[in-house]
């Protein structure tokens, strides 16, 4: 270590260090940032997949209306004719930092930029502060070598890239941000005892709730974290002052956000920070007991007091939930548990592909080498087990399990992965790149015996050979890294799933841009009031672009109204058309993929419609009956009657052979569509194909003439009573914490 | 420049011709009409050979439109010549058209006028829903006779730009008695007449005329048009944002892409499905243009030799609608022209001229360079209005650019070639005094951290 004094050709070597530093962090920022913004420069500037659109499109209800009105926005070009009460069920954080951001820009700076830009160009920026951030935690953790190591490897690492990219305008863009600088002011506070520091890392945690539903990780991971140290027997008066007052503010700050409200005291999900608040609060009691009692009382009196505690703590909780005072555990929390638990009970969570377990090769794809190092880091830190340690170690324990749960629970795991490589790998630089201690060692180790010995040992060829293969090996790994989140990046995660790409023979790039021009055609060519109807995933981009309201979307409030839409999907005609007129519908969207070979379509999402719509009404939909006789999922001429007569299975092959002038072929499940027998539709009118037939419209023919109606108008009253029969209990979806 | 000094009068309201007291005493000797219909207006020139009929000199000749039983609506230009000269035409509440001759005709004497003007409303597809592959028809209504306050002794109707017509009779109570007149095609143009015969002042005949048109009818119905002139940079730039719609025929069901893939109808020009816009590079180049839509870039767009074809998301057909907004730069020295010492005229186009395309509302708005001072705008064509505000854009500290806005009615794609010019006054310090404001700023922000660091605000 150089000393404060040294200088280098007349400046100070702090100066140098200091301005190294500066210089290595905005590398940093800009490779952070820059690496994500492949879409932009290979695409346009756009906002990605789904649920950024639907933020997207609270944003700009937040800059055309009050703040005020924005939480109170009852939206009702969604989930028709439900409503949604949009402003009390989202996070607003994401949606006010960005019109923060825009406001300030345009008053302050006149620089009048384009709200959507600001939301695409978010999540990158974010990402370089939470490089400066996982800086700032390491450093607490090692030093500032570590922390500079951290800081590159979380802006680079995929798992982090995969949720931050430019227009990946989402709740954890932010909130990976204010995860990093909680932990960073709680480990602060911690070490200091300082009510300031609590106080931040309140304020912190406000923002993180405000901005995510991922709140509950850093609510439960504080408790634990204390809860370990009292266990430990490594309770102070800093862990009482650092805890309650991150406690007290946090928690009736976080109670200021509309959806959450009074969850905090209410939730199981909440509880452990609360009990663990009421511990500290016990043992800063029997701290004081100890302090003017002798040894022996003390042991009484701590054993008395821990049992009755407990009892009443257990009972408490029990007696609680049983009076539904206290909220019963959510379904997602379970299955968090049991990876079954989805399956079996809300096939809607089980539906999504990022609610799935995670399969191993993606611990490697989206942290590349890091994932090795990351052991040896805990090992280190275990090694010297200070209090902070403690903190990345329950970290680290804890996210390696859910993220083997939920795929996207690898985000939360990615920045302890990146700190605790980073300590390993700044731990075998420290050792390895010291070449100066190994002249002075062998200088001394002479010394001692130059007597004895000649002069063969002046240079330590071999030492400094070993290091150097370590070094430069490790040197490697680190340039692989980079090699391999530079094409992670490049190939995984920066296609905006709106815009499609492809390349002709000539290798030049050709877009494919259907979702837009059929969504773009509805909004242009449609009345503004229509009603659109299209599987849930889709509900926020038709929110956002097309701009007409749907009947679900992807906040998946209500289970019955997505399973009448999955039900309408796979019903035949006729009933189906039943539904369509209940529900006012006037256009049909569905995605096929048969003509292109692109195969997230709704063909191969049909059976989650079909399971969904089964939870609800059973004796109605069955999935076998989608299977054909050997009890394969068919389209072509083996297909089970009750697929072909299905809405869905109509609609996407509606005409589709005639493009072949014969029998189709279905480039995504490798099937032929036979010309004889051929899909018509009678209730639906095609209204539009885009060019490559990925967005299929209809349009909901109306009733043809007044004798119909009346008879229609009876049977939509025998409709809605027959509705209400339910067999089998449905799953009690609560509240979601999520989104 | 010929079409900066078409005197041109926009005239929209057609109240029934009130007859003028005195309307002096002419005679139309020939009158001569052609009708063109190769476009998505109408455009009807007139060549009108007038003879004074009175006893004494006369100077003004009274003009109305071939109308008579409110057929035309949206009336963009009127222009008047003799020979080679541009005549001025002041239009009159009823209706009428007061021309001024350049001399006085004596008794007697004769003289030839041209007539032409261009309507936007007076083509209509029928039927009004055809299939995809069915050719479209259009109706054109027009008064088969010269609608005129004088007689007329000899007189003829010529259409051009039509393929196959048919006629159609059209029932009115406005219609007055008239000599019959034949039809014949001559020439790849289908004329009436010439009758030599007595044709009774304001004779009306209604009639239509269906003729196959394979082409879109694009209409714009509001175009807002804006040009960012620099104050320093060298490039000016235009932004133009449209709100098209075909008029043509729909659809009688829904858009099958099946159809639309098997008839080949991208690839063929001569289908009424509005595909692509086409602007002509003759006085644009296109630096770096932009095509944008409300849901971001449209990647189907070229250059095709002299042409920056534009295609739409989806194909247009009648009643559809497509908004987009087309942005490009441009090289300052061709629209920005020092006058003196710090005195600026600019100019550019009213329109931007894509082919076949007609116009309803047109903003053209002027964006000066920040600090600049507004003098003076003109236009060759009356506009509707003009407003001056201010606009903030990019890094503005103090008023903002200011904005001038002038609106334009009833335009088709001819007008391109017209321009607007705008004189501006634009001291030359005033472009160092933004950069000194916005450096200014800055200085004072770091300078204020700076002091602020100094602070000891340890606990």
């Amino acid at each position: 270590m150089a000393k404060s004094s040294a200088t280098i050709a007349g400046v100070k070597v702090d100066t140098i260090r200091l301005l190294l530093r500066a210089i290595i962090f905005i590398s940093i920022a800009g490779a952070a940032v820059s690496s994500r913004l492949f879409s932009v420069i290979r695409f346009e500037s756009i906002i990605h997949e789904f649920d950024p659109w639907f933020n997207f499109r609270a944003t700009k209800y937040l800059v055309t209306h009050s703040f005020y009105e924005f939480l109170n926005w009852f939206d009702d070009r969604t989930w028709y004719p439900l409503g949604r009460v949009t402003g009390g069920t989202l996070y607003p954080g994401l949606m006010v930092t960005s019109g923060a951001i825009w406001h300030a820009l345009r008053n302050w700076f006149a620089l009048p930029i384009d709200i959507r830009n600001i939301c695409v160009m978010l999540a990158p920026a974010f990402s370089g502060l939470t490089a400066i951030f996982t800086y700032l935690f390491t450093k607490e953790m090692k030093d500032s070598n570590a922390g500079l190591l951290a800081a590159i490897f979380m802006g680079i690492a995929p798992g982090y890239i995969s949720r931050s990219v430019a227009g990946s305008y989402d709740n954890e863009a932010i909130a990976i941000t204010l995860l990093m600088a909680t932990f960073y002011f709680w480990i602060k506070a911690l070490k200091l005892g300082s009510i300031l520091y609590g106080t931040i890392t309140a304020l912190f945690y406000f923002y993180m709730v405000s901005a995510w539903g991922g709140y509950v990780f850093i609510t439960n991971l504080i408790p634990l974290h204390v809860f370990v140290l009292i266990l430990m027997g490594r309770y102070t008066w800093k862990v009482y002052s650092a805890y309650t007052t991150w406690y007290a503010l946090g928690t009736l700050a976080s109670m200021q956000i509309p959806f959450v409200g009074f969850l905090p005291i209410r939730s199981n999900d909440h509880m452990a920070a609360f009990g663990v608040f009421g511990l500290v609060q016990l043992v800063a009691f029997g701290d004081y007991v100890r302090s003017n009692i002798n040894t022996k009382q003390f042991k009484t009196f701590l054993t008395v007091s821990v049992v009755a505690v407990v009892l009443m703590g257990i009972l408490g909780l029990v007696a609680l939930t049983a009076a539904g005072l206290i909220a019963p555990w959510t379904g997602r929390f379970y299955s968090l548990w049991d990876t079954n638990y989805a399956k079996i009970h809300i096939p809607i969570i089980a539906s999504v592909s990022e609610h799935q377990p995670t399969a191993w090769p993606a611990f490697f794809f989206d942290t590349s080498m890091l994932i090795w190092l990351f052991p040896a880091g805990l090992y280190l830190c275990f090694q010297e087990l200070k209090d902070e340690h403690v903190f990345v170690i329950i970290y680290g324990v804890l996210c390696s399990y859910f993220a083997g749960v939920m795929v996207r629970l690898m985000l939360t795991l990615t920045p302890v992965i990146c700190v605790s490589a980073a300590i390993a790998l700044s731990k075998l630089f420290d050792v390895y790149l010291n070449v100066v201690e190994l002249f002075t060692e062998e200088v001394e180790v002479e010394e001692k015996s130059s007597k004895k010995t000649t002069k063969q040992r002046g240079f330590p060829l071999f030492s400094l050979l070993a290091k150097a293969v370590v070094l430069l090996s490790f040197g490697f790994y680190l340039f692989y890294f980079v090699l391999h989140c530079t094409w992670v990046t490049s190939n995984a995660y920066s296609s905006p799933s709106v815009v499609l790409a492809s390349r002709n023979p000539d290798g030049s790039q050709q877009i494919i841009d259907d979702y837009r021009e059929a969504y773009y055609w509805l909004r242009m060519n449609t009345p503004e009031d229509a009603k659109v109807m299209a599987w849930w995933d889709y509900g926020y981009q038709i929110g956002g672009m097309a701009d007409r309201t749907t009947l679900v979307d992807n906040n998946t409030w209500n289970n019955t109204h997505i399973a009448t839409v999955g039900k309408a999907m796979c019903s035949s005609e006729e009933k189906a058309y039943e539904i369509l007129r209940q529900h006012d519908v006037d256009y049909v969207l569905v995605i096929f993929g048969g003509l292109l070979g692109y195969s997230g379509d709704d063909m191969n999402k049909f059976l989650w419609m079909v399971r969904i719509s089964e939870g609800i009404w059973p004796e109605e939909v069955s999935e076998r009956s989608f299977f054909s006789q050997r009890g394969e999922y068919k389209v072509d001429g083996e297909a089970s009657p009750t697929m072909k007569d299905s809405l869905m299975y109509k609609m996407s092959y509606y005409r589709f052979n005639e493009l072949f002038g014969g029998d189709g072929t279905d480039r995504v499940r490798g099937q032929t569509i036979p010309a004889k027998n051929a899909p018509e539709l009678s209730t639906l009118e095609e209204a539009f194909t885009s060019q490559n037939w990925i967005v299929r419209i209809y349009k909901v023919k109306d009733l043809d003439n007044v004798g119909r109606d009346l008879k229609q108008a009876a049977a939509f009253e025998s409709g809605k009573k027959s509705a209400k029969k339910r067999g089998v209990k449905r799953p009690n979806l609560d509240i979601r914490l999520d989104y | 420049m010929r079409s900066a000094l078409l005197s041109v009068i926009f005239g929209a309201v057609f109240a029934i011709a009130l007859v003028i007291s005195d309307v002096g005493n002419w005679e139309n000797t020939h009158y001569a009409r052609t009708i063109d219909l190769s476009r998505g207006y109408v455009k009807e020139t007139d060549l009108i050979q007038i003879t004074n009929d009175g006893d004494t000199k006369q100077k003004i000749y009274y003009f109305t439109l071939n109308d008579g039983f409110d057929a035309i609506d949206d009336l963009s230009i009127i222009s008047v010549g003799v020979d080679s000269t541009t005549l001025a035409v002041k239009a009159l509440d009823s209706g009428f058209f007061e021309i001024t001759l350049p001399k006085a005709v004596s008794p007697g004497d004769s003289v030839e006028l041209r007539v032409s003007y261009v309507y936007l409303k007076g083509l209509e597809p029928v039927p009004k829903q055809i299939d995809m592959a069915d050719s479209q028809q259009l109706v054109v209504k027009l008064n088969k006779m010269p609608y005129s306050p004088y007689s007329t002794k000899e007189y003829s109707l010529r259409f051009i730009g039509v393929a196959k017509g048919q006629e159609a009779e059209i029932f009115d109570d406005r219609a007055t008695a008239n000599p019959v007149i034949e039809a014949r095609v001559e020439e790849k143009a289908l004329v009436y007449g010439p009758i030599v015969d007595d044709i009774e002042p304001f004779s009306v005949e209604p009639f239509g005329l269906i003729y196959e048109h394979q082409q879109p009818l694009a209409k714009v119905e509001n175009l807002h048009r804006s040009v960012w002139i620099p104050s320093a940079a060298d490039q000016v730039q235009f932004e133009e944002y449209y709100e098209l719609t075909n008029q043509g025929a729909e659809l009688d069901k829904g858009f099958s892409r099946v159809d639309w893939m098997h008839g080949r109808y991208e690839l063929t020009r001569d289908h009424w499905a509005l595909k692509q816009l086409e602007f002509p590079m003759a006085d644009t180049d296109f630096d770096d243009y932009y095509f944008t839509d409300k849901v971001g870039m449209v990647s189907t767009h070229k250059k095709i030799q002299n042409f920056l074809v534009l295609q739409p998301r989806f194909p247009l057909f009648g009643g559809w609608h497509y908004n987009f907004t087309l942005g490009w730069n441009q090289p300052i020295g061709k629209a920005v022209h020092k006058i003196d010492e710090d005195t600026y005229i600019a100019r550019a186009p009213l329109l931007n001229s894509a082919r076949d395309v007609v116009y309803k509302n047109v903003y053209l708005s002027f964006y000066l360079p920040e600090g600049a001072e507004f003098v003076n705008i003109s236009a060759p064509l009356e506009y509707k209005q003009v407003d001056v505000e201010d606009e903030y854009s990019y890094l503005d500290v103090a008023q903002g650019h200011t904005k001038v806005t002038l609106k334009f009615e009833n335009m088709f794609d001819d007008l391109g070639r017209v321009n607007a010019y705008i004189v501006y006054r634009l001291p030359a310090h005033s472009y160092l005094k933004k950069a000194l404001k916005i450096s200014g700023y800055t200085f004072a922000a770091l300078f204020s951290y700076y002091l602020l660091t100094m602070l000891d605000l340890s606990v």
